[in-house]
């Protein structure tokens, strides 16, 4: 029963391959996940009566909720939370305008899981302008090199972790000191051997604080508008 | 910290990755900004990545 003041909305959690089956777990604001299937695709919603929160509890139940359907077995590319459908209709022909590319990042994905590296050099100090030697040629000079090094030691840490995976996606700040933010999608079979390269980077990096992030779903590698 | 920097990894991919359907958006950039603002407090009043590796060096 709705009453006029109130807005349902459709909250969409994951897009799964096939039927998988949908773990009886709550998602945000305590609403039960539902299946909805659609050309051969199922669609992990929750309904609401209402527009749902946008604080730290609500992403967290959310990102739960994806991870519960992973973890029993789906195929699927998480949502991105903060989009809302009125009904299933207009569910349903937002999806069937991408429906060519997701189809085609599920089979991308198919079988992997994400791990996300973050590597940072808090200490590192970039050449200044008012440093020595004191004009602008030498400095960018200095600037040049100081970004050069970054990216090799980025790229350090980088290429033979994603020769580990079978997707990559990297980010580098370079601004001044090294901010290196990274995700791999890695099957399953290979996320051991992933972790100790990981960990025998970390150990040759001393100088680096480095954290290996996951298993996640792949939410990095979801966002259609980057499939080339 | 260990925590901490996978709540941040956790924010970071349900709001800035994934699929990204033409529903109406219900997130304004003030909720997004809150939300970060939010973690960064969290960040700041535990430590920084510098101090995750002094600690996992000792």
């Amino acid at each position: 029963m709705t009453t006029p003041d109130v807005d349902p909305t459709i909250h969409l959690y994951a897009i799964c391959d096939g039927a998988p089956e949908i773990p009886a777990v709550e998602g945000v604001d305590d609403a039960a996940l539902e299946a909805h299937v659609l050309d051969g695709l199922t669609l992990v919603i929750s309904r609401h009566d209402r527009a749902i929160a946008a604080d730290e509890a609500a992403l967290v139940r959310h990102a739960a909720a994806v991870d519960a359907v992973a973890a029993a077995g789906a195929t699927l590319l998480p949502a991105r939370y903060g989009r809302a459908f009125p009904d299933e209709a207009a569910l349903d022909a937002s999806l069937r305008e991408r429906a060519a590319a997701i189809r085609a990042a599920l089979e991308h994905v198919a079988g992997c899981v994400e791990l996300g590296v973050r590597a940072a050099d808090p200490k590192r100090q970039a050449p200044r302008p008012d440093a020595q030697p004191p004009n602008a040629t030498a400095y960018m000079r200095a600037r040049l090199a100081d970004v050069q090094q970054l990216e090799r030691v980025a790229a350090g840490i980088h290429e033979p972790l994603a020769a580990i995976a079978r997707d990559s996606v990297r980010r580098l700040m370079t601004s001044g000191r090294l901010e290196l933010t990274a995700a791999y999608l890695v099957s399953t079979g290979s996320v051991d051997r992933f972790r100790a390269a990981f960990d025998a980077l970390a150990a040759t990096h001393s100088e680096l604080a480095m954290v290996c992030s996951g298993p996640w779903p792949p939410y990095s590698f979801a966002t259609l508008e980057d499939r080339k | 910290m260990q925590q901490q920097i996978t709540l941040l990894e956790l924010v970071d991919r349900v709001l800035n990755k994934g699929v990204s359907l033409s529903g109406d958006i219900t997130l304004s950039v003030a909720d997004v900004d809150l939300v970060y603002v939010g973690l960064r407090v969290l960040l700041a009043s535990v430590g920084t990545l510098e101090e995750l590796q002094l600690r996992d060096d000792t």
